[in-house]
């Protein structure tokens, strides 16, 4: 699942305009983005604050296994690089 | 009396046998300093002509050869801001920042050795008021560049974040259908399919 600043009806154009079938949130006040010390201060357009990307493989137990923070903001794992983290574990 | 002795002495220490030898002795030394300064003489003249004939037939303003550096280095440069579309491409994406920079830079590099060719070998080389705009648009490209590359990697360090054996914080926030949502929720099942054994968080910058 997907998590941003941006709101449910931006969200929900993204997802139907991709396609995608996973669940987004939204997180306009950056609550949990702060939670999570993902807070990108003025990061995004006219100096609003965002999530820097991250991303987490996250167990039923809520514990974490995999997780990704990048340097640069162009560098994104890719979906088969994510799926291999994930094979790579021991469930 | 004396005077006389004297003279004759002189005249025989002048005598012109004793030089002859003298020369004749030396005859061989001479004749290879001859030929040496022949051969150096030779050479000189052969220089000097080449020279002559390389200023008398330097191409005219119109013949001068393109100052190809400078081409190169300006498409090269350009190529600099393209090479961001790599990004979809199979290269692994930890190079490309390196390489969207190393682009813009040798590119830079070629026009800068363009225009220092036009100007120190101005009568082979045309591009000396053509160097001068390349310099300033190959410039402006890479600084855009090595901007880019200082902002986009401007990403918070991120210390407090969640770490692989820590437990993710738990919330609740509206999906797109503007539902509550919690992360435990996410765990149950989805009518018809298995609990699932993980759940993949991606945090993205949004503003789409």
């Amino acid at each position: 699942m997907a998590i941003s600043v941006d709101p449910p009806d931006v969200s929900e154009h993204l997802r139907q305009k991709q396609g995608y079938t996973f669940t987004f949130l939204s997180d306009p006040n950056t609550e949990v983005i702060r939670r999570y010390d993902l807070l990108h201060k003025a990061g995004g357009p006219k100096e609003h604050d965002i999530s820097r990307p991250a991303e987490f493989l996250v167990d039923r137990s809520g514990t974490v296994r995999w997780e990704n923070f990048t340097e640069d903001i162009r560098v994104r794992p890719r979906a088969e690089q994510m799926l291999a983290a994930a094979r790579a574990i021991q469930w | 009396m004396p005077l006389l002795v004297s003279l004759t002495r002189k005249r025989t220490v002048q005598s012109p046998p004793r030089i002859a030898p003298t020369l004749h002795r030396d005859g061989p030394q001479l004749l290879r300093d001859c030929v040496l300064l022949r051969q150096i003489e030779n050479a000189l003249l052969k220089c000097v002509c080449t020279r002559a004939t390389l200023l008398h037939f330097m191409p005219g303003p119109n013949q001068k050869r393109t100052n190809s550096a400078l081409w190169l280095g300006l498409l090269i440069t350009v190529l600099g801001p393209l090479s961001n579309f790599l990004y979809y491409s199979k290269i692994p994406a930890a190079v490309l920042p390196w390489l969207n920079l190393a682009i813009p830079a040798i590119g830079l590099l070629l026009v800068l050795i363009g225009v220092v060719r036009a100007s120190r070998q101005s009568q082979l080389y045309r591009g000396k008021i053509l160097g001068s705009i390349f310099t300033v648009l190959a410039a402006l490209l890479f600084a855009g560049s090595a901007w880019l590359f200082i902002h986009v990697r401007d990403v918070p360090r991120s210390a407090g974040a969640p770490q692989t054996g820590q437990r993710v914080p738990d919330f609740t926030l509206p999906d797109s259908t503007n539902q509550t949502v919690s992360l435990a929720q996410l765990f149950s099942a989805a009518p018809g399919m298995a609990q699932p054994k993980a759940l993949l968080l991606v945090f993205y910058r949004g503003y789409w």
